[in-house]
C-alpha cells in the first residue's frame, strides 16, 4: 500500500543487504517511472537514483551503470559512435523528454516487460548484465536475463551494469518501433544489427520486443544471413523467419496477427536500412 | 503498521532559489509535498507520468513530480512557475504564451512553461521540432499545442532581440 | 479584422489577455483542487468490480473501525422513501433523479440515486468514504465487504434489445425512461415530407452502415470538488463543473435540501468538454459532507475518470440517400442505434443532435431521421464536445463522398451544389423539438440567417489544394506505392446554444471611476468565455478590457445561466451582457445629457469619453459617473436577460492530407485546414485555439482514441498510458480561415465556434483514407489493422 521505510544506501553491497534484510516487500528504486505506477507500492524501497550511474569505456567494451537514465544514455557520444547510433535511436522514441530524464535503462530491463524498449537494442548488441547478489557480483548475458512476462532472473539481486562488447567497426545497426502515437509503449519493437564484408553478411543480429513473453532474437533469421550475400530476397527470408520466431497474444495495443505481420514488416526494414536501403 | 509509526524524513531541498526543510513521510510523492507546502503551480492529471501537468525542474531538467517520491530529491534544487514572473513582470514566455492564445484552460500551462524554460536555457534558438519534442511529456486537451508552440518560437526570438 | 460593413470595433475583434491570464500562466490557485479547506477529509469511492450485479449484503463495521474514518455510506444510508420526503429519521432519502446538467424540467430519464444496491456498469458507486487522509480513505475501501449476486451483463445495443435480455433498469421508481423493459432508454422517429417516396423517384440509391466508438474527454484537470458547511451552515461546493446553477439544482433534490441552502462555485475549470455538464461527483462529495459535517474533497483517480464518469456515445448510423445523376438529393435517412451505457443522462439530447446537427446541411425534400439510445452496462455516455454531431457527421459526411463518387462528381463540387445557402429553411429542427408532428407539411422550417458554407468550402479548397492533390494523389498512387497519399475533406454545421431553452443573464455595476464589475452565470471553461464577454461589455462601455472586472459563475454571487454546453457562452450569455451593457450606456448617455444639455440620441460613448458630436461637447465618463455616485446619489447596474429563439449555425469546411503507410497500415496527417463560418470573430487568437483544439480532439477519434472493454465489461484503458490523445510531435501543420459572416442575431454579429471544428477530422481523414488507398473503413478509429484490412494485407 504505502512505502513505510526510505533507505538511501551509500553502496550497491548496502543496498542488496538492505533488500535482502529487511522485512515485509522492497523493491529497488531507481527512476520511479515503472514502480511508482503500478497500483501496489512496497513497504519499504531502497533508493539507487544517482547510484550506478557511471558511464564508462573500458577495455574493448562500454559499460553503462544501470542507474544511468535514459537522457544521459542517448547523450553518450562513445556509445553512439560504437553502435551506429543503435541506443540513441531507441532513446528517440523512448516515452517523453520528462520521462528520459528519469527512467533508468536497469529499470527498464529489471522490469522485464516484453515491451521494454532498450532490451531489443541490448539484445542485438549482446549485452552482459553485472548483477551484485549478497555473496558477490556474477555476470550473465542479456539473453538469459528475462523469465517471462514481468519476470528476470533477479531474486532481490541487484542489476549494477550493462557490458556491451564494442562492435566491429563498420558496424550498421537499425531500431523501429510501432506505438499508437510517438513515445508509446511498444506495440512492437525490432533492432538489428549487420556486420559486413564486401555485400556479404559476416553477421546479423535480430532482436524483437512485444511479440512473445520475453523481448527475443531471432536466431534462425540471424543465422540464415550469417555468409550470405545482402540480397532483397534474402532479407525477406530473415524476415520471414522472424516472423516465424514470434507467439505474439493480442491486447489493447494490438491483435496477434498485426503483431506477427509487423515483425516480418519491420525486421525487413530495418536490415535493409542498415544497408542503406531506404525503405 | 499505522500511519504513526512510520517515521518522518527531513528534506532539504532548494525551491526557486530558496532553503527549504519540510517533513515528509517515506511514500510521499514530490508532486504532493509541493502542492502540500504551497506550490500550487504543480497540478496533477495522471500520477503516471503521462500527462506531465506536474512537471518541475530538478536540477534544471524536466521531471515528473508524481513518479518522484519527494525523499529521492534530497539535496536537489528545484524549480516551479512560481519562479517565473519577478514581482508583477511576468516572464518572456508568459508573455508569449498570452499574447499567442496559448493557454486555454491553463491546466498544462505551467507545465508546458517549464518544459519550455528548460530547452530555452539549453537552446536559446530552438527549431519548431525541437520545441515539439520539449512538449513530448506534456499534454494538452485544449489547444491541439500550434499556440504553445508559437508562443515558445516568439520568445526565443524576443530574446534573440532583446540581446543584440 | 474586417466586419461585414458594421462599425469598427475598440476591443471586440482584438487579440487581446484573457482576463484570467495572468492567474494562469503564474500558476495562482485558480482550481477547485488549489482552495483546500481547514480540516477537510479526503473522500473515496469504492466502484463495482461487476458490470451488473446486486448487493446481497455489504458489511462496512470494519472499515469504520478504521482510525481515521469518519463516514462509509452505503445504499443503506439512502432508504427507500417510504414517507414523505424529507423524513427527518434518515440523513438522505431515496430519490431518482438526473445527473446529466439541463435546464429543469431535465429532458433526462430520473434512473440514478445516491448509493443503490444494483451496480448498472463497472466502477459503478457501492460504497463513499471520508477519512484524515487518501491512504487511511483506500485502506476503509478495502476493508468493506461485498457479497454480489452477479447478473447477465450486456455490452451492445444489439444484445441488450434481444428479447430476454437482463433489464437494467427494473427498479420501479425510475421516471422518464422511455421502455426500461426493453432498456429502451429514449428515441426519436421523425420524417420531412417522405423518404420512401423519395427513394422511388431516385436514380441511385446508397446505403452504408457507420460506426463511431467511445471515446472520452480526456480532460486534463480530473473530475474534483470539495465541500463543506460555511459559517452559516449553508453548504458550500467548490467544484469543477461548466452547469453551476443546474448542479445546485441538482443536488438539493439528491440530498433533500432546499436550493437557497447551497452555494456552487465553479473556479477555473481544467478542461470539460461536456464531461463536466453534469454531476459526476458532487453529489456523493457534499453527502459525505453532510453525514460528516467536515469538509470533504473527491477527486476521481484518473482510471475511474476514464472508465467510469462520462463518454461519447458510441453509435452505429444506416445512411440510406437517394439522388439523380446529376447531383440532386431526393431523400436522405439516417438511422441511429445509440449505446447510452448504464444511465439515461444526456441520451435524450445527444443523439437528437446526430441527426438535426447535419442532415438539415443539404438542400434534400425528403428527410428521416430516426435515433433509439439503449441501456447497456457500460459506462455512462454522456455529453461532449460536438454533442452527438460528430457521430452523425462521421457518417454522413462519408456517404456524401460515396454518393459523389458513385456519379463521379468531385466532392468538394457535390457540397457546393447540394449544401444549404443563407435563406435557406431547416425543416428537420422544428419537427424534432415538436416531437409527435412530423410528417405534417405545415410546420414551418427556422430560416437559416447567415450562412458562409459556400465561402468555407471555395476557401478552404484553395487554401489546401485540393483540385491539385486530389489529382496528383491519384496519379501517384496509380503505381501502389509503399506511401499512398490522400486528401478528403467534410463539411459541418453546428448550432450555437439550444433554441427556447439555453437562457443566460448577467449582471453589470458601474464604479464611480466608469469601471465596472459583470456578474455573469456563464462558466467559462477554458475556452476563453469570461474574455469574450467581457470584450463586449467594454466594447459597448467604451471602456478597456482591464476596466471590465468578471465574477463568473458563482450561484451566490451571479444572475442564473444554463451553463456552458451546446457553443453557447458567446452568443447566449454574450447577448445578456449586451444587453446589459446596452442598459448601462443609456443611463450614462441620459445622465450625460442632462450635463451637457443636449439631447440624448446626440450622445456618442466611445474611449471614456462621451461626446456630443454636433455640439462639439464632451465629457469624461468618470465625470459623469461621479456626479452619478456623489451627486445624483445613484448606484447604475442593470441586469438583462437573453433566452434565444433560434440557435444559429455556424457552419465549416475541413481538409485532410494524409500518407499511408501500405505495410504497416499507419497514417500520418500532414495538413489539416479549416474554413469557419462562426459570424463576428470576437477573439481571434482564442477563436483560432478552439479551432486547432478541436481538430486535435477530433484527429484523436479518427485515429487513436477508444475506450475499450473486455467480455466481462472491464476496462482495458488503465489510464493515459493506454488511452492515447494527441501529442505536440505528431500534429499536423494547420490552416485556419475564419470565414466571418454577421448573424443579426448575435452579440456583434457572433455565433458559436466552440464545438463545430472537432465535427469533421474523421470523416475528412476516412474521406483522405478512401482516396488513398481506394477502399473504405467504415469503423472508427482508423487504426493500421483495418487500413491492413481494407488493403487486404491482414
Ligand atoms: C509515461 C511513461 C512512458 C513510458 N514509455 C516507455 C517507452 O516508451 N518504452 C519503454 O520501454 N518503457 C516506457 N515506460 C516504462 C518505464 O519508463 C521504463 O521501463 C523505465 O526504463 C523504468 O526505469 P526506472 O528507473 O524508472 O524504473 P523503476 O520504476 O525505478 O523500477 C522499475 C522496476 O525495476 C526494479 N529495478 C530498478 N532498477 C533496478 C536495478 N538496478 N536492479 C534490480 N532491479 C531494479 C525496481 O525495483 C522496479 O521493480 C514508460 C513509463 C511511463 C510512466
Ligand atoms: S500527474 Fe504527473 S504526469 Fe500526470
Ligand atoms: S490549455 Fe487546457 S490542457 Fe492545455
Amino acid at each position: 500500500m504505502a512505502v513505510k521505510v526510505f533507505f538511501n544506501p551509500a553502496s550497491p553491497q548496502e543496498a542488496v543487504r538492505l533488500m535482502y534484510e529487511q522485512p515485509g516487500r522492497g523493491a529497488y528504486l531507481a527512476g520511479g517511472t515503472d514502480l511508482l505506477c503500478s497500483p501496489e507500492w512496497p513497504d519499504f524501497v531502497v533508493n539507487i537514483r544517482g547510484l550506478l550511474a557511471t558511464l564508462a569505456q573500458e577495455a574493448g567494451e562500454l559499460v553503462i551503470g544501470a542507474a544511468a537514465t535514459i537522457s544521459r544514455i542517448a547523450a553518450w557520444q562513445a556509445l553512439s559512435e560504437a553502435d551506429d547510433g543503435l541506443m540513441q535511436s531507441c532513446a528517440r522514441g523512448f516515452a517523453s523528454e520528462q520521462i528520459r530524464n528519469m527512467a533508468t535503462v536497469g529499470g527498464n530491463l529489471a522490469s522485464a516487460v516484453p515491451s521494454a524498449d532498450f532490451a531489443t537494442p541490448l539484445l542485438a548488441l549482446e549485452a552482459q548484465c553485472v548483477i551484485q547478489a549478497p555473496e558477490g557480483q556474477r555476470t550473465i548475458p542479456l539473453e538469459g536475463f528475462f523469465a517471462g512476462p514481468h519476470q528476470s532472473v533477479l531474486d532481490r539481486e541487484l542489476l549494477l551494469k550493462i557490458r556491451l562488447p564494442l562492435p566491429s567497426a563498420g558496424v550498421r545497426t537499425e531500431f523501429l518501433k510501432i506505438g499508437r502515437n510517438p513515445g508509446d509503449i511498444a506495440t512492437i519493437n525490432v533492432a538489428t544489427l549487420l556486420e559486413l564484408e564486401c555485400d556479404k553478411i559476416q553477421k546479423a543480429r535480430i532482436a524483437l520486443g512485444a511479440v512473445a513473453p520475453t523481448p527475443i532474437r531471432a536466431y534462425a533469421a540471424e543465422e540464415f544471413l550469417a555468409g550470405k550475400p545482402a540480397s532483397d530476397e534474402n532479407i525477406q527470408r530473415a524476415a520471414d523467419l522472424a516472423r516465424e520466431a514470434v507467439q505474439p497474444i493480442s491486447d489493447q495495443r494490438a491483435s496477434a496477427d498485426y503483431r506477427r505481420q509487423m515483425s516480418m514488416v519491420l525486421t525487413r526494414r530495418a536490415l535493409q536500412r542498415c544497408l542503406g536501403r531506404n525503405q | 503498521m499505522s500511519l504513526r509509526t512510520r517515521e518522518t524524513i527531513k528534506l532539504k531541498l532548494k525551491i526557486n532559489g530558496e532553503d527549504n526543510c519540510f517533513a515528509i513521510l517515506p511514500g510521499d510523492r514530490l508532486s504532493t509535498v509541493l502542492r502540500r507546502e504551497g506550490y500550487l503551480s504543480v497540478k496533477t492529471g495522471c500520477y503516471t507520468g503521462d500527462c506531465g501537468t506536474c512537471t518541475v525542474l530538478l536540477d534544471g531538467q524536466p521531471i515528473v513530480s508524481c513518479l518522484m517520491l519527494a525523499a529521492q530529491a534530497q539535496g536537489s534544487s528545484l524549480t516551479t512557475v512560481e519562479a517565473l514572473a519577478q514581482g508583477s513582470e511576468l516572464h518572456l514566455l508568459q508573455k508569449a504564451f498570452l499574447d499567442e492564445g496559448a493557454v486555454q484552460c491553463g491546466f498544462c500551462t505551467p507545465g508546458m512553461l517549464l518544459s519550455a524554460l528548460a530547452l530555452l536555457r539549453r537552446v536559446p534558438h530552438p527549431s519548431e521540432e525541437q520545441v515539439r519534442e520539449a512538449f513530448s511529456g506534456n499534454l494538452c486537451r485544449c489547444t491541439g499545442y500550434e499556440r504553445p508552440v508559437r508562443a515558445v518560437l516568439k520568445a526565443a526570438a524576443a530574446t534573440e532581440e532583446s540581446s543584440k | 479584422m474586417s466586419n461585414s460593413g458594421e462599425q469598427q470595433f475598440r476591443v471586440v475583434g482584438r487579440n487581446l489577455w484573457r482576463v484570467d491570464g495572468r492567474q494562469l500562466v503564474t500558476g495562482a490557485p485558480a482550481f477547485s483542487d488549489d482552495y483546500p479547506q481547514r480540516g477537510m477529509l479526503i473522500g473515496k469511492l469504492l466502484g463495482s468490480p461487476h458490470a451488473h450485479a446486486r448487493i446481497r449484503a455489504i458489511d462496512t463495521s470494519r472499515a469504520q473501525d478504521l482510525p481515521g474514518v469518519h463516514a462509509v455510506l452505503t445504499y443503506k444510508d439512502v432508504p427507500k422513501a417510504r414517507g414523505p420526503i424529507g423524513r427527518r429519521t434518515d440523513l438522505f432519502n431515496r430519490v431518482p433523479y438526473t445527473r446529466a446538467g439541463q435546464d429543469y424540467p431535465e429532458p433526462s430519464p430520473w434512473d440514478y440515486f445516491l448509493l443503490d444496491d444494483k451496480m448498472r456498469h463497472i466502477g459503478d458507486r457501492v460504497a463513499a468514504v471520508a477519512a484524515e487522509s487518501e491512504e487511511v480513505a483506500d485502506q476503509a475501501l478495502k476493508l468493506i465487504q461485498v457479497d454480489y449476486e452477479v447478473l447477465p451483463a450486456v455490452f451492445t445495443p444489439e444484445e441488450a434489445l434481444k428479447t430476454g435480455a437482463p433489464v437494467i433498469h427494473n427498479e420501479p421508481d425510475v421516471i422518464y425512461v422511455k421502455d426500461p423493459q426493453r432498456n429502451v432508454c429514449s428515441g426519436v422517429d421523425v420524417q420531412v415530407r417522405d423518404v420512401q417516396a423519395g427513394f422511388a423517384q431516385a436514380e441511385l440509391v446508397l446505403e452504408h452502415s457507420y460506426y463511431s466508438q467511445r471515446v472520452q474527454h480526456a480532460q486534463m484537470e480530473l473530475h474534483t470538488a470539495i465541500s463543506y458547511f460555511d459559517e452559516h451552515e449553508r453548504l458550500v461546493v467548490i467544484c469543477s463543473t461548466q452547469v453551476p446553477f443546474h448542479l445546485r439544482r441538482q443536488l438539493a433534490r439528491a440530498l433533500g435540501l432546499s436550493i437557497g441552502r447551497i452555494r456552487v462555485i465553479k473556479p477555473r475549470i481544467g478542461g470539460g468538454f461536456g464531461g463536466k455538464q453534469e454531476m459526476v461527483i458532487e453529489d456523493i462529495c457534499a453527502a459525505l459532507t453532510v453525514a460528516t459535517h467536515r469538509p470533504v474533497r473527491l477527486e476521481l483517480s484518473r482510471f475511474e475518470d476514464l472508465t467510469a464518469a462520462r463518454s461519447r456515445h458510441p453509435m452505429r448510423i444506416r445512411v440510406k440517400t437517394g439522388l439523380k445523376r446529376d447531383g440532386t438529393l431526393i431523400a436522405n435517412e439516417m438511422i441511429a442505434l445509440v449505446d447510452a451505457g448504464a444511465y439515461g443522462s444526456h441520451s435524450p439530447t445527444v443523439p437528437t443532435n446526430t441527426g438535426n446537427k447535419n442532415l438539415p446541411r443539404y438542400r434534400c425534400p425528403n428527410v428521416h431521421y430516426q435515433f433509439e439510445a439503449v441501456y447497456t452496462n457500460l459506462p455512462v455516455s454522456g455529453a461532449m464536445r460536438g454533442y452527438g454531431t460528430p457521430q452523425g457527421s462521421f457518417a454522413l459526411e462519408c456517404q456524401m463522398d460515396e454518393a459523389a463518387e458513385a456519379i463521379g462528381m468531385d466532392p468538394v463540387e457535390f457540397r457546393l451544389k447540394t449544401t444549404v445557402r443563407s435563406g435557406d429553411l431547416d425543416e428537420l429542427s422544428p419537427r424534432i423539438y415538436e416531437v409527435g408532428s412530423s410528417d405534417s407539411a405545415e410546420i414551418e422550417g427556422w430560416p437559416i440567417a447567415s450562412c458562409g458554407l459556400q465561402e468555407c468550402l471555395q476557401r478552404g479548397a484553395e487554401a489546401s489544394g485540393w483540385s491539385e492533390k486530389r489529382q496528383a494523389y491519384a496519379a501517384y498512387n496509380a503505381d501502389k506505392p509503399l506511401i499512398r497519399k490522400g486528401i478528403g475533406m467534410a463539411c459541418l454545421s453546428q448550432g450555437s446554444g439550444v433554441a427556447g431553452i439555453d437562457q443566460a443573464n448577467a449582471t453589470i455595476k458601474l464604479n464611480e471611476d466608469g469601471s465596472v464589475i459583470l456578474f455573469i452565470g456563464a462558466a467559462d471553461i477554458g475556452t476563453g468565455g469570461d474574455t469574450v464577454i467581457a470584450q463586449i461589455v467594454a466594447e459597448v462601455l467604451g471602456l478597456d478590457l482591464e476596466e471590465v472586472i468578471v465574477y463568473a459563475a458563482d450561484t451566490d454571487l451571479v444572475p442564473f445561466d444554463s451553463g456552458a454546453y451546446a457553443s453557447s457562452t458567446t452568443y447566449v450569455s454574450g447577448n445578456a451582457a449586451l444587453n446589459a451593457a446596452n442598459r448601462v450606456k443609456a443611463d450614462i448617455l441620459k445622465i450625460a445629457a442632462e450635463l451637457l444639455e443636449v439631447a440624448q440620441a446626440e450622445l456618442r460613448l466611445a474611449d471614456h469619453q462621451v461626446i456630443a458630436a454636433q455640439a462639439d461637447k464632451r465629457l469624461s465618463l468618470q465625470e459623469v459617473t461621479m456626479h452619478a455616485t456623489y451627486v445624483l446619489k445613484e448606484q447604475i447596474e442593470h441586469t438583462a436577460s437573453f433566452v434565444s429563439p433560434v440557435s444559429p449555425p455556424p457552419f465549416a469546411a475541413q481538409f485532410a492530407d494524409i500518407e499511408v503507410d501500405s505495410e504497416t497500415g499507419q497514417i500520418r496527417v500532414v495538413e489539416f485546414v479549416t474554413a469557419v463560418d462562426a459570424g463576428t470573430i470576437v477573439n481571434p487568437p482564442l477563436a483560432i485555439g478552439q479551432v486547432e483544439g478541436g481538430v486535435a480532439m477530433g484527429l484523436g477519434q479518427a485515429l487513436i482514441e477508444e475506450l475499450v472493454f473486455d467480455e466481462r465489461g472491464r476496462p482495458l484503458n488503465k489510464g493515459l498510458i493506454d488511452y492515447k490523445i494527441f501529442k505536440a510531435t505528431q500534429m499536423p501543420k494547420f490552416k485556419t480561415i475564419l470565414v466571418e459572416t454577421y448573424e443579426p442575431t448575435g452579440p456583434f454579429g457572433v455565433k458559436a465556434i466552440a464545438e463545430i471544428p472537432i465535427d469533421g477530422p474523421a470523416p475528412a481523414v476516412a474521406n483522405a483514407l478512401k482516396h488513398a488507398i481506394g477502399t473504405r473503413v467504415f469503423e472508427l478509429p482508423l487504426t493500421p489493422e483495418r487500413v491492413l484490412r481494407a488493403l487486404d494485407k491482414m
